[in-house]
């Protein structure tokens, strides 16, 4: 990828040039040649978001962060419903679905990603494998990767891999806490250089923490603060700045309706996938925050729906009926909102609910691939089609 | 050497696991546990695992094609055990479950097996054995990015869920062993008369 670029000898603390291409026998350069393997895989994953707007707005978004070295970063969407990114050391950055769900506007995907910049022109990756490296070893299980992980059990006998590998070597490039804390400043100063609102920072991590605080069964953080500063530590950190930002002169760009049109696409998707991680009570947080910010998007409230009729603890189904209902009252609601209408109301005991519920799902989904199911239901509440 | 460790450990576990495969007799109807037997077909292998009746076969190899029997699973249990996933981070079986949820509580477990991209349709009733079953289709993709397809059958019977699933990758190996899993399915046979709770 980077064919023809001059391979040069650069200072451990110094900020790779644009187009920077380290010598091959040294173990920088070994592991850029680790890493890009592992980018020519990614770029042949069914993971990829192929969405050429999407992915054009993001670049757009990482290249008014990087200036100079815009050229030198190659961002790639992953289809994971996390909250992750990744810049590694040969300028391949990694940005998941999930975060995209997250973040409210630009700006805060600004500081993220500028964060991941830091990391990338300060070479924290080089110095963070340096301390890991036994180098025979280290090399030897990127070979392995994961393969194997999980038999006897939750039985996934994974072979060679790209996201699976992406993984293992982020692993092997773990920063430090003193590193994250570095690519935090880096990241926020980044960001407010360009403009953006420095409060934004620190509502990420106010964000996340509340999602974190809500669900009782997570037994590891968030996949992005393995080894990051505490979530408080950061908040309480970010804040400051971001008060002390206040008091000085500054833009307070959001961009907010900019990035909601960009995800806009691609959103229905995200909510899908969202749910689909089981993780109810985290995702509740997600959604509620997505209703206060746009309170008449009739989607959100179908998944908020969803939501409650999936965890159903106490007093979900109810909640989850008046979701459905909300989401119907307006337009543009889901067809599917019917269906999960039907679904809590026949859980709930109320068959004229549930029977009227599916009737009209049915008439207005009537080749839906679930109708058999919808027809087996109706007749349990002696209805018909 | 704390990676060579580590490998040195996925060898093991790996070495394990090939031990506990058996060839299932391809003459007989086998049990797959709660009372349940199916008739093979074709002439596969079999791996018990984790401390419940849970069994995989396969013909070609894990990875390749893969039947899950995941049978007399009680209320407030998980599906299956997930290795790294703590217990209380899966969703669980509960009573009353409607066809619906059984498929989203499928899904959400391949998850957490770290298939990506899951996608589940057609559910509908289908019988299985003599009682009522329901069967969906499922789309998924693995981190390595290779795409798989798989097909669920299940029913609840006595308060507990039943449930088999055959997973593939979608290129040559599901289609090729569809109707392979078409007989199997319908080959259950139930020793018992539990009862089939009827959604309502």
């Amino acid at each position: 990828m980077l064919a023809g670029m001059p391979a040069v000898a650069l200072g451990a603390d110094s900020a790779p040039p644009p187009d920077y291409k380290p010598l091959a026998n040294t173990t920088e350069g070994g592991l850029w040649l680790e890493v890009e393997q592992v980018e020519k895989d990614l770029q042949q994953s069914p993971l990829l978001v192929r969405d050429e707007a999407l992915n054009a707005y993001v670049k757009k978004v990482v290249c008014n962060l990087a200036g100079p070295q815009c050229g030198s970063i190659r961002v790639y969407l992953v289809d994971a419903p996390v909250f992750n990114a990744a810049c590694y050391p040969n300028g391949m950055m990694v940005v998941y679905t999930g975060l995209l769900l997250r973040t409210e506007n630009e700006a805060q995907l600004a500081f993220v990603l500028g964060h991941e910049l830091t990391h990338y022109l300060k070479r924290h990756s080089l110095s963070a494998f340096e301390k890991r490296r036994n180098t025979a070893t280290a090399l030897a299980f990127l070979s392995l990767g994961v393969a194997g992980v999980g038999i006897g059990t939750g039985v996934n006998m994974s072979g060679t891999m790209d996201l699976a590998q992406v993984i293992a070597i982020g692993a092997l490039i773990s920063y430090s806490r003193d590193q994250e804390r570095e690519a935090d400043a880096g990241g926020f100063e980044i960001a407010v250089s360009k403009g953006y609102d420095p409060r934004q920072a620190a509502a990420i991590w106010s964000h996340l923490e509340e999602e974190e605080a809500a669900n009782p069964h997570r037994s590891k953080p968030i996949q992005f603060f393995a080894d990051h500063p505490t979530n408080k530590e950061r908040l309480a950190t970010m804040g400051k700045r971001g008060e002390e930002m206040e008091k000085q002169s500054h833009a307070e760009a959001l961009a907010g309706e900019e990035y909601r049109a960009a995800i806009l696409p691609l959103r229905t998707q995200w909510l899908d996938e969202e749910l689909g991680r089981g993780e109810f009570d985290e995702s509740l947080v997600v959604l509620r925050r997505l209703i206060a910010a746009q309170p008449d998007a009739t989607e959100f409230h179908y998944f908020l729906g969803e939501a409650y009729r999936r965890r159903n603890a106490k007093g979900d189904l109810e909640n989850a009926l008046n979701a459905y209902n909300r989401a119907l009252a307006g337009t543009g609601a889901p067809v599917a909102a019917y269906k999960g209408l039907g679904l809590t109301a026949l859980k709930s005991g109320k068959k004229d609910m549930a029977r009227e519920a599916f009737q009209e799902y049915l008439a207005h989904a009537p080749d839906a691939r679930d109708k058999e199911i919808i027809q087996f239901y109706l007749t349990s509440v002696g209805g018909q089609q | 050497m704390k990676a060579n460790i580590l490998v040195a450990a996925t060898l093991a576990a790996f070495l394990s696991a090939c031990q506990g495969f058996q060839a299932v007799d391809i003459s007989m109807a086998a049990n797959v546990g709660d009372n349940i037997s199916v008739t093979p077909q074709v002439a596969w292998s079999k791996l018990n695992y984790g401390a419940g009746s849970a069994t995989i076969w396969t013909i070609d190899g894990l990875g390749l094609n893969e039947m899950r029997f995941l049978t007399g699973i009680k209320p407030g249990d998980p599906l299956m055990n997930v290795a790294g996933v703590e217990r209380k981070e899966l969703g669980t079986f509960q009573a009353m479950m409607l066809p619906d949820e059984v498929m989203e509580l499928v899904g959400s477990t391949l998850g957490k097996l770290r298939y990506r991209q899951i996608r589940t349709a057609g559910l509908r009733p289908a019988p299985f054995g003599m009682a009522t079953g329901f069967r969906f289709d499922l789309n998924f993709t693995n981190e390595d990015g290779l795409q798989f397809k798989g097909v669920a059958l299940f029913a609840e019977r006595g308060g507990k869920l039943d449930l088999m699933l055959f997973i593939a990758p979608g290129e040559y190996y599901f289609d090729h062993y569809a109707p392979v899993v078409e007989r199997v399915f319908t080959s259950v046979q139930l020793k018992d008369a539990a009862p089939t709770k009827p959604a309502s």
